[in-house]
């Protein structure tokens, strides 16, 4: 009987064992990517990390149960976008989170590269992207991560390589209306 | 006004996501339109500038100390048990352990506990040669008992004979029931035909005379004891007398 319990518990030890270790590994290719996912929707570097470390750590505890380890970097992101999505509703609550977007706009200066460089142009962008709706916002968010590769944000997002393309070139189009005014100088009348 | 008809292409155009055949023909007006050219590469510049502002909002790296802050909070938590430990396994094992201790529970007391209704085949085999009827169950101390006994007996301490539901009960004079139940069992296995029991009735039935009820006679009560009284008494009868 000792030698079946002292078998079993050596069992789970290594179960547990290999399941640390292998989250040592996932911790090690994901850390980038769930900050970079936080701060794409908080724009706050010590709130990002915070909400990436709580996000591995529930990732952690339900470790044991994800079946498709492949999965993993999916189910990461959906964790660390709820409650990156949580901490800013939070925020705005507080009206903390007025100080990270922008003020109204002002009016730039007459080239678009002006803009570009200028951190005007981003807190602009950084609003824009608030409007959005969240579907939208995300395929933005990964996007820009992943390079726009489609198809490995199609893996990610669960969803068909046709759908994120659209929804990316829609979110596009609609922050391209919402910054125009940027560049309206330039534009044919 | 031609330029009006590809201003909605620019952003499409910009994209690189323009039907072939409009990009085509966008491509022939932007060549010879000045206006509409600028107003292409202001668009090719805003969406550069939206892709270089998102990319630049998301490009910074962790700080070195993330991973190991990670490991921090993770090594606070218990350690993840596998599915099997905290799923359907424990739960089923319970549930085994119950259902043996229920098992192990049952079977010692189970046999004698069964009644003999539920079950006549298995009472019948035992059933041994009619004893001397007791003068009633608990006077047969020290003897070895038969199943049937015991059913008696254990049906008697819990208050009469082990009757089944659906069976009816039956009122039975005190040092007989025993020889009842077994006479029961008997006509229940077929050992004893029921019609046999009964007496046949005559052909024909006795006149029934009616009844009649006699007139009910109380005697005086004397009383000893209570001589004034009882001479007051007499005194006032002989007067009802005279009278």
């Amino acid at each position: 009987m000792d030698a079946l319990v002292g078998s079993l518990t050596e069992a789970v030890v290594t179960r547990e064992e290999l399941l640390d270790a292998e989250f040592e590994r996932r911790l090690a290719d994901c850390s980038t990517l769930a900050f970079r996912v936080a701060l794409g929707v908080l724009r706050h570097r010590e709130d990002a990390e915070d909400v990436a470390q709580e996000a591995f750590v529930r990732a952690y505890r339900g470790f044991h149960r994800l079946r498709d380890r492949e999965r993993f970097r999916a189910w990461l992101v959906r964790i660390t976008w709820r409650l990156a999505l949580d901490r800013l509703r939070a925020a705005k609550r507080r009206g903390h989170h007025e100080e990270l977007v922008a003020d109204p706009p002002e009016r730039p200066g007459p080239s678009v590269e002006a803009a570009t460089v200028s951190r005007e142009f981003q807190r602009h962008l950084h609003r824009a992207m608030d409007e959005l709706p969240e579907k939208l916002r995300i395929v933005v968010v990964l996007g820009a991560i992943e390079g726009y590769k489609t198809n490995e944000m199609a893996r990610i997002l669960s969803l068909p390589e046709g759908t994120v393309k659209s929804r990316l070139h829609f979110a596009k189009k609609q922050l391209a209306e919402r910054l125009q005014w940027l560049v309206q100088d330039t534009k044919t009348g | 006004m031609a330029c009006a008809r590809y201003k909605d292409w620019l952003s499409d155009a910009a994209l690189g996501a323009l039907d072939p055949a409009r990009d085509a023909e966008l491509r022939a007006h932007v060549a010879e339109c000045a206006a509409c050219r600028a107003a292409l590469e202001a668009e090719r510049a805003l969406f550069a500038a939206i892709d270089a502002g998102l990319e630049a909002g998301v490009a910074p790296e962790p700080s070195p100390e993330f991973a190991a802050r990670v490991r921090m909070r993770v090594a606070e938590e218990p350690p993840p048990r596998p599915g099997w430990l905290t799923g359907w396994l424990p739960a089923t094992a319970a549930a085994l352990a119950v259902l043996v201790l229920l098992v192990v529970w049952y079977f010692p007391h189970g046999a004698q506990q069964r009644s003999p209704a539920v079950a006549p085949p298995a009472v019948a085999k035992q059933l041994p040669p009619l004893p001397a009827e007791p003068t009633h169950v608990g006077s047969v101390p020290g003897s070895r008992r038969t199943a049937v006994e015991r059913q008696v007996a254990a049906a008697a301490l819990a208050g009469g004979p082990a009757v089944a539901k659906n069976e009816p009960e039956v009122l039975v004079p005190p040092g007989q029931w025993l020889a009842v139940s077994r006479l029961y069992r008997s006509v229940q296995q077929g050992r004893v035909n029921p019609e046999s029991l009964l007496r046949p009735l005559p052909e024909v039935l006795p006149a029934i005379e009616d009844l009649k009820v006699q007139e009910l006679k109380i005697p005086a009560i004397e009383i000893n004891g209570h001589s004034g009284s009882r001479e007051k008494t007499e005194g006032e009868s002989g007067k009802e007398a005279r009278n």
